[in-house]
């Protein structure tokens, strides 16, 4: 192999991390994916935007899982796993609850006035701003929702 | 998170939070925040040392801005972070939930 072509495998195999953790559906366990995260990135050394998009984009899935989605069992959970990339990061969340398209652009909401702000209904639009990419299918099982971030 | 209230200016109160503004962190503030909101004073709510933040956190702040707003006082935002900053544009609520970088501009909001 051509020295070149060897350091650019070398490159990406250095980049080839990833961590996977089981969680339950609770606020305890939305605080506990975001410790878990923003932990990993200390660890490997991901820049503090890109780091912050994934952690934000993350929390607002975790956060709309136990407020909006329907229970299918009491054994509901969610499963998320970030690699990290020579572009940045990737990550997949997946949910057990009943299916849900996160993918589907809000509308936008009109903040004209504070007493006509409406208090909820961000996080989707976060989470589509954050992301470079959002892609969403459900296996009969999991929501499963695909995520990349992109250092700037 | 950490919440602590202190007297700001004349007739004002701070409010520092300390900590990331997730969904454990607006668990904290709801209370002392609401609490304080609805005290008939304008707020100040100094957002130095906030390392995170997500909608959530947003929701308490535009809950505790609309009761300051009903009492005729103004809630302003102090000094967050570049990134944290960046979370209350995107939520297009830079308008509604001023950002100041000084004390200074802050009684200065507070003024108007």
């Amino acid at each position: 192999m051509p020295r070149y072509d060897a350091e650019l495998c070398a490159e990406e195999v250095a980049f080839d991390q990833a961590e996977t953790r089981v969680f339950g559906v609770s606020r305890d366990d939305v605080a506990a994916i975001d410790d878990w995260l923003e932990l990993i990135g200390t660890r490997w050394d991901v820049d503090k935007r890109t780091m912050f998009g994934a952690r934000l984009c993350i929390a607002e899935l975790a956060a709309n899982t136990l407020e909006h989605g329907i229970a299918i069992s009491g054994e509901d959970h969610t499963i998320v796993t970030v690699r990290r990339r020579s572009f940045g990061v990737e990550l997949e969340y997946l949910d057990s609850r009943a299916p849900f398209d996160p993918t589907a652009r809000p509308a936008p909401l009109r903040d004209g006035t504070l007493e006509s702000a409406d208090a909820r209904g961000r996080g989707l639009s976060l989470i589509h701003a954050y992301a470079d990419k959002l892609t969403y299918s459900h296996d009969g099982t999991y929501n499963r929702i695909g995520l990349i971030i992109r250092s700037a | 998170m950490q919440i602590t209230i202190s007297e700001f200016g004349a007739s004002g109160k701070r409010v520092t939070l300390v900590g990331k503004l997730d969904i454990r962190g607006a668990e904290v503030i709801d209370l002392p925040l609401a609490t304080v909101a609805g005290g008939r004073q304008s707020v100040v709510v100094d957002m130095t040392e906030v390392d995170f933040i997500a909608s959530i956190g947003i929701r308490h702040l535009v809950l505790a801005a609309k009761a300051v707003a009903r009492g005729d006082g103004r809630l302003v935002l102090l000094n967050p972070t570049a990134l944290v900053t960046d979370v209350l544009i995107t939520s297009g609520l830079e308008q509604l939930l001023p950002i100041v970088r000084s004390e200074d501009e802050a009684l200065a909001a507070l003024r108007r």
